[in-house]
């Protein structure tokens, strides 16, 4: 979502301060920004926090951008590295790094088993997995798996080793599969015989 | 043995040792598995964007007006140099006191009576302002224009009355600039209340 052709003539204008370059840029990356954020924090209001944040910084430092790479990479990072600094903050809480392990929404897991109910309910399964596992290992899953960056990467973000990134994703891994997984089977409802 | 978890993950990232991946060869278990850790990374990427709530461009535009910020700082600026120059004018410079009439006296008197009020009710519209900050996030653009600019005039009104107090100063000035403080408060007050849908000043 962010690797988009970059426009040059609206980032020259968006440098020069021009408002409608600007809301250009900003039109163009609102959702992938707003998604991250929301992806990587708990709370939505969060994320709108980070949209805006991302935004001021990186047309007040628009200059210093010299086109090595594309500008919606440069903005992921500054997102990134935003979003990251709130979960860094809660990371030393005890609950952030374990937070209540509320038990799976039964009809949600259950209802995934349907096939025939398709792809939407598969992915309010995810979602829901998704959204209960820790900031700190969600966020490592999702810079990983879905925004593409190394574990290298992941670690300078954190200020933390590649070995710890590496242990969240693998631990990211085995709560989806845990969460996700279908609870033991249910003796099957059987119409009463008749005669 | 199987690989673990990480090794495996070391694998799909292609950074697996040679025996994990001479495993892997012939382990049907561990394809498998390799190949769930596939369908995940996948089924996350195919999650479909989630979008912002509101637009909240207007309430950001008002913060990237090249305008606004270079006059707002320059202002700034400028007051502050004014009013270290004055400061320190009046620190080197300050003059022997005046023998004061009983009149003067009297006066002088009355002023600083005003003045404890004025800063009663310059607490209580502080207090009210968190309150409101706690609970109001996001603002309109024009109503956050606004916000900024009686705040930056509040800091100047501080930052004279902090020099002021300092010199014992002349309680005309101060009751002035007290004034001031609960005129600028009172309206960022009312805004907040009313998030924008009146113009305070």
């Amino acid at each position: 979502m962010f690797d988009v052709p970059d426009d040059e003539l609206v980032i020259a204008r968006a440098r020069k301060g021009d408002l409608a370059a600007m809301e250009t840029l900003y039109r163009a990356f609102e959702v992938p920004v707003y998604n991250l954020g929301r992806r990587l924090l708990t709370r939505p209001e969060e994320a709108e926090e980070v949209l805006q944040e991302t935004f001021l910084e990186v047309f007040r430092s628009l200059k210093r951008f010299r086109g090595e790479g594309r500008l919606g990479l440069w903005i992921r990072k500054v997102a990134v590295s935003k979003a990251l600094m709130r979960v860094r903050s809660r990371a030393s809480r005890p609950e952030a790094q374990f937070p209540l392990e509320e038990p799976a929404d039964p009809n949600i897991v259950a209802a995934g088993r349907w096939g025939e109910a398709g792809a939407l309910l598969d992915r309010f399964r995810l979602e829901a997995a998704l959204a209960r596992l820790p900031e700190v290992t969600r966020s490592v899953v999702w810079l990983h798996d879905v925004e593409g960056y190394t574990h290298e990467e992941i670690a300078g973000f954190m200020k933390r080793t590649a070995s710890f990134s590496k242990s969240q994703l693998a631990r990211a891994h085995a709560r989806l599969r845990e969460i996700l997984s279908p609870p033991e089977e249910a003796v099957p409802c059987t119409p009463a015989a008749t005669n | 043995m199987h690989p673990s978890g990480d090794e495996l993950m070391a694998l799909r990232d292609g950074e697996a040792r040679p025996e994990v991946e001479a495993h892997l060869a012939s382990c049907h278990l561990c394809r498998q598995e390799l190949a769930h850790l596939d369908r995940m990374a996948q089924a996350l990427r195919d999650l479909p964007p989630l979008r912002p709530p509101s637009d909240l461009w207007p309430a950001l535009k008002p913060q990237l007006e090249p305008a606004a910020w270079s006059l707002r700082a320059g202002a700034v600026w400028a007051a502050l140099l004014m009013i270290l120059l004055t400061g320190s004018f009046l620190i080197l410079r300050k003059p022997p006191p005046p023998m004061e009439t009983p009149g003067a006296l009297k006066e002088r008197q009355a002023m600083k009576e005003q003045l404890e009020p004025l800063k009663a009710r310059s607490r209580t519209l502080e207090s009210a302002l968190s309150a409101y900050r706690s609970r109001s996030p996001v603002l309109s653009g024009r109503t956050v224009g606004t916000i900024v600019y009686l705040e930056d005039g509040l800091a100047i009104v501080d930052l004279q009355l902090s020099l002021l107090q300092t010199q014992d100063a002349e309680p005309e000035k101060l009751l002035r600039l007290w004034q001031e403080r609960v005129r600028l408060l009172s309206a960022l007050v009312e805004l907040n209340a009313t998030r924008g849908s009146v113009t305070p000043i």
